[in-house]
């Protein structure tokens, strides 16, 4: 009896430290969650109750509206474009940084400013400007002698570069995980690949990026993620123009939820969202298996293979 | 295989993290939302919340407003005010949550959909009893803000399309001023005799906003936009009118290819005033809607010309329209109505008032102002230039428009995106017209 009593205690004082998070976590992470699963089955426009409309709402997304094939088509060429781009460069400079420098905190700031600044609108409003006809972008080229007047960020086939850019420009997270699995790596294989005769090129490919690909796999996912959910670049830089060149899914969502009044219609997009963001991080999941290595995994296979011929032999 | 269960933990950890970090962010914006509500004190417990969105200019000046009448009434004002990307987002949250401010500020475009939900009250009677005095408003001009024949929005002031023009660039090409009768056709040979002199050229009729052309286009057929009984797109059975309205347009796609227009990857990209040709003397015409016509004079620093949008060739008449800028509205959990129309009455007749928000809301319905406006002496030129431009207007069409139809905002940006393709070369202008309105049917119904 004392016992449980002694139990709840203990367990209240945990609630209590978890509290603000679990607050947090419920009035803006589970109660949406669930209620926007049950508005997307309805007409909702906010201002009165909503009504109960079956599947309509998806039967129309997948049959009536052009926009959201657009939209989508969108989305998937910029994360295709984004992701690869964005690790591949945060790669780079994670490798670049990882030696033994007085200077290397410094450089790690640096790089990782624009992370903490790119999400904000006011470096969206600052991409706009550089990347317009007139902006700093087309004064450089100029400078350097390449005659370029375009206006970035509203031509059909640049637009959407631009909105790319900046996401590849913002690579300081993922540099940094891949920095901290970078020093993970024990000094003592590239010892013995030195000693077998491979140069920086091999040591690279056949060190460096197999025991870092459990970083790597996770970066991708979690890049994966966020690339679909692109919203305030594209919102602010082009508001999905020209010709909705650059209508991501988040935000032709958000314009269907907020500003065309169908937020029943709206939650029926967020779920298709995330039923493709599902697909695509468990088709990353999938072929984890053929590109990612765990240090001990490959020992256990070893041990398992060794184990095998023993048992061959004794038989 | 543990291992790989810790990577798993890891990034569900991180997905967490993540959502936490969406979490924060919204109890931030929250937070500045909340410091945004200045609540002005008094010993009276009447209290009344009012919401607008605008500039930092409009805030400044109706803050002055209301505090003075706070201070006159003994009333207690709390202020909701933002700008126009964020309002209607707060005001839907707010109308799901039942806690609608009292007086709010509405939308030609947001209007009928809050009415026709209950969220706005009927002002009708108020303006019957005197309430709200109309004594020197033309009815007419109060029909704006009629939804389901409840008048739920007292019009602000009353805007329209105009054409501003450059006197110094037309006086150095030796082109005489446009005329308010003008056609598309001169507009266009305008342009571009200005452009062969001086090598300015014009901007592109309303790409930002193609409705507002097309607009008075169909009107010189004698149609309105959405039609008035029912929001349809009556025009669009009419092929005299789709073909008159996509010639125009196809005109138009002329002068970008020739060069005496912008070119529309610039023009698409402006944003604010200061980016547009015009305001930097570097464009001959633009067409914008009256309301700004101030701010254009201001960032240029000289006074623009007005003329009204240009008739259609084979349509005689003028295709000008009168709309409500915007409105003043009660909404239905508002507790205290009768304090809440003294305040509107005071926002919309007081002389005072006028003289601190000038146009900003547009032109003002009652004459009194008008006539105050225009016999004062210290009254700004550039307000007198567009009371003096509504006046030419009113004389020309006396009804104002009503409030778009539901889904109106949805229906328009399939047009302005078209109207774009089109200037870009992407689109021909008869398959703009007949994706607009093909797709408009859809969406309207």
């Amino acid at each position: 009896m004392k016992k449980t009593h002694k139990g709840i205690r203990n367990n209240a004082i945990g609630y209590l430290f978890i509290g603000p998070w679990l607050i947090c976590f419920l009035a803006f992470t589970a109660i949406p969650f669930v209620a926007s699963f049950i508005l997307s089955f309805t007409e909702y426009n906010m201002l009165s109750a909503p009504v109960f409309v079956g599947l309509d709402n998806y039967k129309k997304l997948f049959t009536q509206d052009d926009l959201f094939l657009t939209s989508l088509g969108v989305t998937v060429k910029f994360v295709a474009l984004s992701i690869p781009l964005r690790l591949g460069f945060a790669l780079l400079v994670a490798v670049i940084l990882n030696r033994k420098s007085k200077a290397i905190p410094i450089y790690r700031v640096v790089y990782y400013l624009p992370s903490i600044l790119g999400g904000s609108v006011a470096v969206s409003v600052m991409w706009k400007y550089c990347f317009s006809k007139t902006g700093v972008v087309n004064t450089f080229l100029q400078t350097i002698g390449i005659p370029c007047d375009i206006s970035w960020i509203s031509n059909k086939s640049t637009a959407l570069w631009c909105i790319i850019l900046l996401f590849i420009w913002q690579f300081g997270s993922p540099m940094l995980i891949f920095l901290s699995g970078l020093k993970q790596i024990p000094q003592s294989y590239y010892e013995a690949a030195v000693m077998d005769g491979a140069g920086p090129v091999k040591k690279f490919f056949k060190v460096t990026l197999p025991l870092l690909s459990p970083i790597i796999f996770f970066n991708l996912v979690m890049q994966l993620i966020g690339g679909f959910m692109v919203f305030s670049q594209a919102m602010i830089i082009t508001d999905g123009g020209p010709m909705n060149r650059t209508l991501v899914y988040a935000l032709y969502l958000y314009r269907q939820s907020f500003a065309y009044y169908k937020m029943g219609y709206g939650c029926a997009m967020a779920w298709v969202l995330l039923v493709i963001i599902g697909f695509f991080t468990a088709l990353v999941f999938k072929s984890s298996s053929a590109w990612v290595f765990y240090e001990n995994e490959m020992i256990d296979v070893k041990k398992q293979k060794k184990c095998k011929k023993q048992m061959k032999g004794e038989k | 295989m543990r291992v790989k269960r810790i990577a798993s933990i890891i990034v569900i950890a991180g997905l967490c993290m993540n959502l936490m970090g969406c979490g924060n962010a919204a109890q931030e914006e929250k937070q500045m939302e909340m410091s945004d509500e200045n609540v002005v004190q008094t010993e009276n417990n009447e209290k009344l919340r009012v919401a607008w969105w605008g500039s930092q200019e409009r805030h400044n000046a109706t803050i002055e407003v209301l505090d003075k009448y706070a201070e006159e009434n003994g009333i207690e004002f709390s202020y909701e005010y933002t700008s126009w990307t964020s309002y209607f987002e707060n005001l839907a949250t707010q109308a799901v949550g039942n806690n609608l401010p009292d007086i709010i500020q509405m939308s030609a475009q947001d209007i009928v959909n809050y009415t026709q939900n209950g969220q706005l009250i009927d002002l009708q009677e108020y303006i019957d009893n005197g309430s709200i005095d109309t004594s020197s408003i033309d009815k007419n001009s109060l029909n704006g803000g009629i939804v389901n024949e409840k008048l739920t929005g007292v019009t602000t002031g009353v805007n329209t399309a105009a054409v501003i023009y450059n006197k110094d660039i037309f006086d150095q090409a030796n082109v005489s001023y446009p005329q308010d009768d003008w056609t598309w056709t001169e507009f266009l040979t305008t342009a571009k005799s200005i452009y062969d002199a001086t090598g300015i050229p014009t901007e592109i009729p309303f790409l930002s906003e193609a409705r507002w052309a097309v607009d008075s286009m169909v009107r010189s057929y004698g149609y309105t936009f959405f039609q008035r009984e029912d929001g349809k797109l009556a025009w669009a059975d009419d092929e005299k009118v789709t073909d008159g309205v996509s010639k125009t347009i196809d005109a138009i796609y002329g002068g970008v290819k020739e060069g005496y227009l912008v070119d529309p990857e610039v023009q698409v990209a402006w944003s604010t005033t200061e980016d547009t040709y015009i305001a930097q003397g570097k464009s001959a015409m633009s067409m914008i809607l009256s309301n700004y016509y101030v701010a254009y004079c201001q960032a240029l620093g000289q006074e623009l010309g007005l003329a009204m949008l240009p008739q259609m060739d084979d349509a005689s008449q003028n295709g000008m329209y009168l709309n409500p800028n915007m409105y003043w509205s009660i909404s239905a959990n508002c507790e205290n109505v009768d304090a809440a129309i003294k305040v509107i009455n005071y926002l919309i007749n007081d002389p005072e008032v006028a003289k601190v928000i000038g146009v900003d809301r547009g032109v003002s319905l009652s004459s009194t102002i008008r006539n105050d406006f225009i016999n004062s002496e210290d009254t700004d030129p550039y307000i007198r230039s567009s009371i003096d431009y509504i006046n030419r207007v009113s004389d020309v069409v006396s009804m104002t428009n009503t409030p778009d139809p539901i889904n109106a905002t949805e229906a328009t940006n399939v047009l302005k995106t078209d109207y774009v393709a089109v200037m870009y070369g992407e689109m021909s202008a008869k398959d703009c017209i007949q994706d607009f309105v093909t797709q408009t049917q859809n969406i309207l119904n």
